[in-house]
């Protein structure tokens, strides 16, 4: 579950596979383009899924950052790694669609239980069925809780947290200060404790 | 020690998975560290993706049927008009060298100079007007269901928040959705 992203060396272009793949794919190498869409996939739809809870729209956010990426590839500089500039498009193609998603269920045009109805079946379909019942319960009201995080408080929170990114990384992909992103992170942790909490977990002496 | 560990020390106590020498002695930031600890393993827990080699593919598809399509609407404009005139030059030239005769020359400078005014940029006038009539109409869309809403629910000020947050891209494509 945790990545580990690299930094960027500046000084081994020619030899990291990397490079050599997004110079073929600047150089206008196709298959260059289909090898990164192979690599990058899955890690970015998960990704995606963590941040906008529904795996058809997950995926309809990785299509639309590989396509960006194509379309912007002579843009990228190597100041960061392929993977981070990936991340930094979907995560941005998210955060816009959980807005959209917002400021539609202010108006009226989803569903309330849109998302939840996604996330119990996820869960009744992938938890271990040996699990206490409380459990995924409590999952549930977790789940629930990081959906009504704030779009970026919710990124934050999924990099940090699932993906295990650094608060310098995360910084990068955001655009935002180190600092910002640790406000935004313990603001992340303070609610899902204060909704872990309503929802009993601690009642049973705090430990799972 | 008796200064209480704050609740973003205690956040990266449990993230680093370290311990403090305060936890020992006091019982409630022993019991609030124990309660971000349980949140965040709770966290852990929740079910990650299922990616699926087909699922793989299928979206190796879209992204190349996406480029494909992408390639083909978007062919530049000028495109067709330099053809157009390429042609037209070309085949002036044909004539005059065949014909042998500068009786051609002005009806074929009238040919070209007509296959050139293709290069000339759309009538912006309309263009803009037409950009404005649209514009009008969302934005009068998205008035309507701003008004609904308000006349539904007294949280106006949640509403215009969030539609504060928006970009202009995000704005339109709420619209268009």
């Amino acid at each position: 579950m945790t990545l580990a992203l690299k930094s960027k060396s500046m000084s081994d272009d020619r030899t990291d596979p990397e490079a050599v793949l997004i110079a073929r794919l600047q150089a206008g190498d196709d298959t260059a383009f289909e090898e990164i869409v192979r690599q990058h996939q899955e890690p970015l739809v998960r990704f995606a899924q963590r941040l906008v809870g529904d795996l058809d729209d997950a995926s309809d956010v990785a299509q639309e950052t590989f396509i960006r990426a194509y379309e912007r590839s002579a843009e990228f500089r190597g100041g960061s790694t392929l993977y981070t500039w990936l991340y930094r498009i979907a995560y941005n193609q998210a955060i816009s669609l959980l807005r959209r998603r917002r400021v539609r269920r202010f108006l009226r045009l989803d569903r309330e239980d849109e998302y939840s109805e996604g996330v119990e079946l996820q869960l009744v379909e992938t938890y271990d069925v040996a699990a206490k019942v409380e459990e995924v319960d409590l999952l549930r009201h977790i789940e629930a809780a990081i959906e009504t995080l704030p779009p970026r408080q919710r990124g934050i929170f999924v990099m940090r947290h699932y993906e295990g990114m650094s608060h310098a990384q995360i910084a990068q992909v955001v655009g935002r200060s180190e600092g910002a992103i640790r406000a935004g992170y313990f603001h992340a942790v303070r609610k899902l404790r204060a909704a872990a909490s309503k929802a009993g977990l601690f009642s049973v002496g705090g430990e799972l | 020690m008796n200064t209480h560990l704050t609740d973003d020390e205690l956040i990266v106590l449990v993230d680093d998975g370290i311990s403090h020498e305060h936890l020992s002695v006091c019982s409630g930031c022993r019991s609030r560290h124990a309660e971000f600890a349980a949140t965040l393993t709770l966290a852990s827990k929740m079910p990650a993706v299922v990616w699926s080699p087909l699922r793989g593919e299928t979206l190796v598809h879209r992204v190349r049927r996406r480029l494909r399509d992408q390639r083909g609407s978007h062919r530049p404009a000028w495109q067709p008009a330099l053809g157009g005139s390429v042609v037209t030059v070309v085949v002036a030239a044909g004539l005059m060298f065949v014909m042998g005769t500068r009786d051609l020359a002005p009806e074929l400078a009238f040919e070209v100079a007509t296959e050139e005014s293709a290069w000339e940029p759309l009538d912006t006038e309309e263009v803009v007007t037409e950009g404005v009539v649209t514009e009008q109409v969302e934005d009068t869309e998205l008035a309507e269901m701003i008004e609904t809403y308000l006349m539904e629910t007294a949280s106006a000020d949640q509403l215009l928040l969030e539609l504060d947050e928006l970009s202009d891209d995000e704005y339109y494509a709420l619209l268009e959705e």
